[in-house]
Order: C-alpha cells, then structure tokens, then sequence
C-alpha cells in the first residue's frame, strides 16, 4: 500500500498523530473480518490506483458475522419505527440502567441527587466538560475489548474524544442508506464505482480505503468500497490526480460538510464529472444556496444530517424543511437557559439522550445548538437548527482556510476553551483557556496560527472557563472579506 | 413533630448516653441475654419465655454482638429515650415497649455487628452517632427535630456499611476508569473504524 511517500510530512510539529500509518494496528483480515478475496482485492485496488492520494491512514468496520447481523436488525428497525412524538419507554429504562452501570449515575444515587425512576427532566443535564472524563460515562458492565476511539471533527470548533463501538460507527452507514431511499434515490451495489466517499478539505486528516461489509443486499452482491478523501492539493502526489480519481471513482453518495461541498462543486463546474446518487452534509450548516447548487449541478437528493460524535445521528433533513429526528433510540429536548423545558415552537438549545453507542449512554446531552421543536406527520422536528456554522479564516497570501485545521493546531497545543477571531481589516485574536493541569505555553499555540495563517497573532490568556462566555467553549468568527 | 409523626429521642441524648456507657458492657464477657430480660421486665414487665432467651443466647455467642446489644439496652433504659412521644407510638405499634425494644436489639446486631472494633461504639465521635442513629432507624423513629431526608443523609454519612459499600464501589469505577484508558491507549483503538458521515 502507498502512503505518503514523497510527499509533505505533517503541517505543524504538533499534529504527530497525522503522520502517514502512525495510527495502524491490525491486518486487513482483521479490519474486516467477513470480506472474501474479491472484496479485499478491491479495496487495494482503490488503494493502489498510480492517481491515489497519499493515504494517510488504514482503518475497516471491524465487523464479525454477528455485528452484521445487528446491524441487518437495525436496517429492519429503521424501516418500521417512525419518530416518537411522546418520550419513549426506553428513556425511562436507560435511567434505570445508567444509575445501577454508568459511574455519574451511581455517584449521584449514593449521593442521593437521583436515582432509578427519577423522571428524566429532573436530571440535570450533560455537559461537553463533563465528558472529558470519559470513564464517568461508560457502563461498567460492557466488555472493552471492542472499544475505538473516536474524535469529533472540531468542524464548529469542538473536539473531543469519543469511545465508539463499531457496531454504533457503521449503524451510520445504515441509516444513510435509510436516508437516501427515503428520498427516492436508488443506491445498489456498483463495483465499479465507490460506494461512497467522506470528503473532508483540511491541512491534515485521516484517508483511508474501506470495504463497506454492512452496506446488506444480495449475499452474492459486491461489498462496496468506500474511501475517506481529502481535498487539500498538498496530499495529492501530481497535478490532476486529485480531478482523476475522483472522476474513475465516480462515487454513488458523496458524504462531506459544506466548506468541501463547495470545493468539489468548484471542481465540478470546472469539468469534473460526478453522478451522485445523492449527497450527505454533516457537521456544518448547509445553507439553501448550496443544496440549491448540488441541485442544479447533479440533480440528486441532499440528506443534511446532524449529530454530534457523541450523540450519532441527531435528525435529518432531505428537503430543507428542518430536521425530522431520525428513528433511533435518540429522545430530543428543546430547554431554555436556565434548563427549563420550553413550550414546542420555542427556540432552545437542542439536548439530547441517547442510546445507541453501548460506551456511551448519554442522558440529556447539551449539544450547545438551538432550534425549535415542532411535532407534525413527518414526527419530532428541529426547526431553524442553528449552531453549525462553518467559519473560514483569510491568510495573509489570500487563501481561505477550515476552522478545523485551527481546531487541530488548539487542541494539540493543550488548550480546552478558546475563541479565535479574524477581524473585517485580517487581524487575529485568540483568547486561550489552557487545559488544567497540563504545562502548556498558550503562546505556542498562538505562534501556531500566526505560521497557519501568516499573519500576527494577539493572544489572551484566561483561566476561568466563564469567561468565554456561554454557549460552546470553542469558537470561531471571521469577518474577514476577501480584500482583509 | 414534622409530617405527623411524633419525634423520637434527641440525637444529642443518645450520643451523650453512649459517651456515659459503663466500660463493662463493651467487656466481651457481658451476659447480654440477662441484661436483656431485665430491661424488658422494667420496660413494661414483661418476663420473657425461655424460648426467647435461647434464641437470644445463640445470637449473642457471634462475636461483636453482645455489647452492641449491651449498648442498646443501656440507651432504651433512659427515661428520655422509652418515654419520648415518638418511641411511645412505634413501641404502640409494636405490640408493646418490649416488642419494640426486641425488634431494636434484633436490628441492631443484624446492621452494626463487625463494623467497628467494640470499643469505639462509646468512644469515638463517629461510631458513637451511627449507633445512635442506627437505634433510631430500627426503632422506626427520628431523631427529635429532624425531617426525614435529613435523617437519611445523615445516616448515609455515618454508616459504616455503606461507607465500605461505596468505597467498594469507587474502586471498582477508578479500576474501570484504568482499564478504560488502557484500552483506548491501544494502537488497535487507534486506529478506529472508517466514518461514513461528518460531525
């Protein structure tokens, strides 16, 4: 398998962990324990191609015969649950289950705060914060041996450590394939395109090839290989292998966010020639322009997804009409400030129980968003969903550049809060709040984003985590123009 | 009284009570059977049946029994403890002052035995309030003044049993957390599972 040979090492010293194959542990049998011959022959194919970027990384669905088999029960759960409209019972059984497993839970019925039948709107709610320590989250009776770790995307400025079970990672790519029937488009097994691609546009990222062995069908059918691609021209090895794999790969859903949305609709109208069967937005807002633009560029459907990598798939929306909470075990509540439950119709912020992941059961999760909540035949929907919004800095030579390359820079230099912030005329503020208790020099991380951007950068230092303000503790704005 | 039910003794009665304990009755020698028929005779006069005695005499040859009970025959002869209202009611419910003080000298080794070392009953701060609330609870009383939820978080404070308890719980989730961190510290963790949607 290539890798990154030849080609630029890390962006920034401090982002080891996107060092080619840093982060590779198992055999490709291992990756995905059920794909024959043929399958894996493809996948390296994919991996192989001489107009391949430099993968960075190797990774599968981990999935046995018997995660197949859940998830095949999931794809005939999804078919029949329709949102609930009132909390459904399985919101007062994971109550009951997380105070006699999860460690929050039981300390606060030692402490006699609440307890098994403690109705769900009398919990206080969870915090981002509050899973920093993740141990307080996961069950004491689910065996660890099948746990990964997942990191959030820090799309709107969070990042955050995650453990994931591979069951719960590709139930995503069943409820994408849900998603997509559910807007009348047509996604069969094609081996000679890639099933789907996750494409990201950022300085450093994991890419990698997959087989998709839950995708179902026809036992005889091929496993569709799915690839996670990034655009950045720098991990490309030639001029036009980024045009040319894309184009060979033709890939059936193109799953991504909206900043290389856009860049892949620019490359679109400069001939790249794509026939999706339907596009999937996540992480960020996607504004009407651009469903509007994959619309008229390719005529497919847009499923805009959102969920948190803590949560998993919140709600959905495939006409822009808001989001319809999806028919998972995912119990949304719209609360006010002070956590007060607000009338239907009211804008809130959006928080959420969930169980889905078996690491983590989460009640009343604040997901920092806000919407209104709506209930109506399509069942429980998020209106004016707000929260998401992707922000680009300018660069001194004009480029435009992610939040999430900003994301990569803070979180490794140890900060756990800040606010960055380009001004209309480019210049760069940064308010630090360093992690506690690790020895981080805030000004590292500032030097990072002035050599980021190429352009000075004043950074502040605050310790009291109030001082950010509320709402999320990582932020971003640009007013930034392209004249700045 | 607070919720209709009558107050039990004072909490500060009792504890104090314990302070003033005559050092023989946490000797491992006391008869505390003999003790026992003595207080019921002088609670209400009853004479208890040999049938009672035995079974008593088997439940006090269990180490750490005896002077707990010893203990709470000591605290019932109070007259600000057997004539407080509260206890008056309970021990009306049970049948009778001795039928009430029975239930307490039951409870009592069945809840605090082994616990302490026998001497701290009386002679440390802490050990001497969780006797006294123990008393109270199996006594099915409050202390005087007290609401209910006070009670129990206060009892929860003091209680030996449920100290452990949650320390054997604490381990088990800083064990946990351990074994967590390990597992998502491996390299085959690391290297995760392929995405198919952003967040």
């Amino acid at each position: 398998m290539r890798t990154t040979d030849g080609t630029a090492p890390v962006p920034d010293p401090a982002l080891g962990e996107y060092a080619a194959m840093g982060s590779v542990a198992l055999t490709d049998a291992e990756r995905w324990p059920t794909l024959d011959r043929d399958g894996l022959a493809r996948v390296d194919a994919w991996r192989g191609r001489p107009d391949a970027p430099a993968w960075v990384h190797a990774t599968g669905d981990r999935l046995d015969a018997a995660d197949l088999a859940v998830l095949e029960r999931t794809r005939a759960r999804l078919a029949q649950q329709a949102t609930p409209t009132v909390e459904p019972a399985w919101v007062a059984e994971l109550v009951a289950r997380v105070h006699a497993d999860v460690p929050r839970w039981r300390r606060a019925a030692r402490e006699g705060r609440s307890g098994p039948t403690t109705p769900l709107q009398d919990l206080p709610t969870t915090t981002r914060a509050d899973l920093t320590d993740a141990a307080a989250h996961v069950p004491l009776d689910v065996p660890l041996d099948r746990v990964l770790e997942g990191s959030s995307s820090g799309h709107t400025g969070a990042a955050l450590n995650v453990p994931l079970h591979p069951v719960s990672v590709a139930a995503d790519l069943v409820l994408l394939q849900h998603l997509v029937a559910s807007t009348g488009a047509d996604w069969p097994p094609d081996p000679d395109r890639l099933g789907l691609v996750n494409l990201v546009d950022q300085r450093a990222s994991f890419t990698y090839v997959s087989a998709m062995t839950a995708f179902g069908g026809p036992s005889d059918a091929p496993v569709p290989v799915m690839a996670r691609v990034n655009l950045d021209p720098s991990v490309w090895r030639s001029a036009g292998d980024r045009e040319r794999f894309l184009a060979a790969a033709d890939p059936q859903v193109i799953s991504t966010s909206t900043l290389p949305l856009l860049q892949l609709l620019d490359l679109a109208r400069d001939g790249l020639d794509l026939h999706p069967v339907a596009v999937v937005n996540g992480a960020t807002d996607l504004p009407p322009a651009v469903r509007d633009a994959v619309a008229a560029r390719w005529g497919c459907p847009v499923v805009d997804l959102y969920g948190l990598r803590e949560t998993g798939p919140i709600a959905a929306s495939t006409d822009g009409h808001g989001h319809v909470v999806v028919p998972r075990r995912v119990w949304v509540e719209i609360l006010d400030d002070q956590g007060r439950s607000v009338p239907d119709g009211e804008r809130g912020e959006v928080v959420v129980t969930v169980d889905e992941n078996p690491y983590l059961p989460l009640l009343r999760y604040r997901t920092g968003d806000t919407a209104a909540l709506v209930r109506d035949h399509r069942g429980t929907v998020l209106v004016g969903l707000q929260g998401r919004a992707p922000v680009r800095f300018l660069a001194a030579d004009g480029s435009w550049h992610s939040s999430i390359d900003a994301t990569q820079l803070l979180q490794a230099y140890g900060l756990a809060g800040w606010e960055l912030v380009q001004a209309a005329d480019g210049v760069v503020r940064l308010t630090a709040l360093p992690l506690v208790g690790v020895t981080v020099d805030p000004a590292a991380a500032g030097d990072a984003i002035a050599r980021w951007l190429d352009r000075p950068v004043r950074v502040e230092v605050v310790t009291d985590p109030s001082t950010l303000g509320p709402g999320k503790p990582r932020r971003f704005r640009s007013d930034a123009q392209e004249d700045s | 009284m607070r919720g209709g039910e009558p107050d039990g003794p004072a909490l500060a009665t009792l504890v104090h009570r314990l302070a003033l304990a005559p050092p023989d009755l946490v000797e491992p020698t006391v008869s505390a059977s003999a003790l026992v028929a003595d207080v019921a005779v002088s609670l209400d006069g009853t004479v208890l049946d040999r049938r009672v005695l035995r079974a008593l005499d088997t439940d006090l040859k269990t180490a750490h029994r005896a002077p707990l009970v010893g203990l709470v025959c000591w605290l019932v002869l109070d007259p600000a403890v057997h004539e407080a209202p509260g206890v008056r009611a309970a021990a009306a419910g049970a049948g009778g002052r001795t039928g009430w003080f029975l239930r307490v000298v039951e409870g009592v080794q069945r809840v605090l035995a082994g616990q302490r070392p026998d001497r701290e009953w009386v002679q440390d701060d802490v050990a001497r309030e969780e006797l006294a609330r123990a008393f109270c609870r199996l006594g099915g009383v409050l202390p005087a003044g007290e609401r209910a939820e006070t009670a129990d978080d206060r009892w929860l404070a003091v209680s030996s049993a449920y100290q452990r308890k949650v320390a054997q719980s604490m381990a088990v989730e800083v064990a946990r957390a351990e074994e967590l961190a390990r597992a998502l510290a491996e390299q085959r963790a690391k290297e995760a599972a392929a995405q198919y949607a952003n967040y």
